[in-house]
């Protein structure tokens, strides 16, 4: 599971922020449709990964986002998460997909012991 | 007693997660450039017939035309590569569902970049339509690959991959009398996803389509590279 790789890498960001041995609570991530990864696969794997690191027992909390698409036929801006339905308004598959891509690491909350 | 409240830290991080591949193919491809080749990476099912249509392409392309193979294991694919002419490096993830930037930037380093062979370097990802999406490698196209058996109705179920692509082959058109599939379908759910994608319908059993697709290659690297 490619999750497993990119856990070690959302960890790898983490302690670029915050430096090595730091407590770190919670990992705050976005996930977008179009980003090719599986939410429960990342979760899972990062729970395995953090055993492994420093940086304490942190939750990953993921935003999952809805995709935002434009209808080229009538106009209409919708939300999307699987693409499989057209324009809620008029059916058609003729649009343009304006966001769903984002997989970022956002933010990080740490233990109150620890200095920011 | 009034309950402490306890403060928590936030330190913002702000970064991509694919940072760090997306990093080290952004070096692949200007490594590329600067050695003038022109990359192409292909994605598609196992057994779709990517190794097949680089065999067809070979025919044409073969004297301009470098391999870098992807598998999970075996040399297989590199070995027919060889067998039909061109060059090819084979990497072998033990494991890894997908090709990364820094497996293709360690395997460039085995390949002559600079040579007249090396014109255009098509990388035969690990047959998967879903993990390969998320890396680039470097490359200066993204080629999804669909094959007429797998069935007209794949793309909208994978559009991380088909929302990412330049251009979709669909291989063995010689089936298409023998299976319901309907292309006009596939066409339209794949601009549903990405207007811009151009298709190429090929077989790389009987060859046809593969010149057409290996001219608009070598127009793509003069319009890239020079």
């Amino acid at each position: 599971m490619h999750e497993l790789s990119i856990s070690e890498d959302i960890l790898d960001l983490v302690e670029k922020a915050v430096g090595p041995d730091t407590e770190v609570t919670s990992v705050h991530l976005t996930l977008g449709p179009l980003s090719g990864i599986s939410a429960d696969a990342l979760r899972f794997c990062f729970g395995e990964v953090t055993q492994l690191r420093t940086l304490g027992s942190p939750e990953l909390v993921i935003d999952e986002t809805t995709a935002r698409v434009h209808c080229c036929d009538c106009d209409l801006d919708y939300e999307s998460r699987d693409f499989l339905d057209g324009c809620p308004r008029c059916h058609s598959l003729n649009r343009r997909i304006l966001s769903g891509r984002e997989f970022t690491v956002d933010w990080v909350e740490l233990s109150e012991d620890e200095d920011a | 007693m009034p309950e402490v409240k306890s403060q928590k830290k936030s330190v913002k991080v702000l970064s991509p997660v694919m940072a760090k591949n997306d990093e080290i193919a952004l070096r692949n491809r200007r490594l590329l450039e600067a050695r003038g080749v022109f990359a192409i990476n292909i994605i598609g099912s196992p057994g779709s017939g990517k190794t097949t249509l680089l065999e067809a392409m070979a025919k044409h392309l073969g004297k301009s035309m470098v391999v870098i193979e992807g598998d999970v294991q075996t040399r297989r694919d590199a070995q027919r590569i060889e067998r039909a002419g061109c060059l090819a490096y084979q990497i072998e993830t033990h494991g890894a569902c997908h090709l990364d930037a820094q497996a293709v930037s360690q395997a460039l380093d085995h390949l002559d970049l600079g040579s007249e062979q090396c014109r255009i370097l098509v990388i035969e990802n690990v047959g998967n339509l879903i993990c390969p999406s998320s890396y680039d490698l470097g490359e200066h196209l993204k080629v999804g690959f669909l094959s007429v058996p797998e069935g007209d109705d794949k793309i909208l179920k994978y559009p991380s991959l088909f929302s990412r692509i330049s251009v979709l082959v669909l291989n063995k058109i010689d089936l298409l009398p023998y299976l319901p599939f309907d292309t006009e379908r596939a066409v339209l759910e794949c601009r549903s996803l990405n207007d811009r994608v151009r298709m190429f319908q090929t077989s790389g059993k009987t060859g046809d389509g593969v010149e057409d697709f290996c001219k608009f290659l070598l127009a793509k690297r003069a319009e890239v590279l020079e």
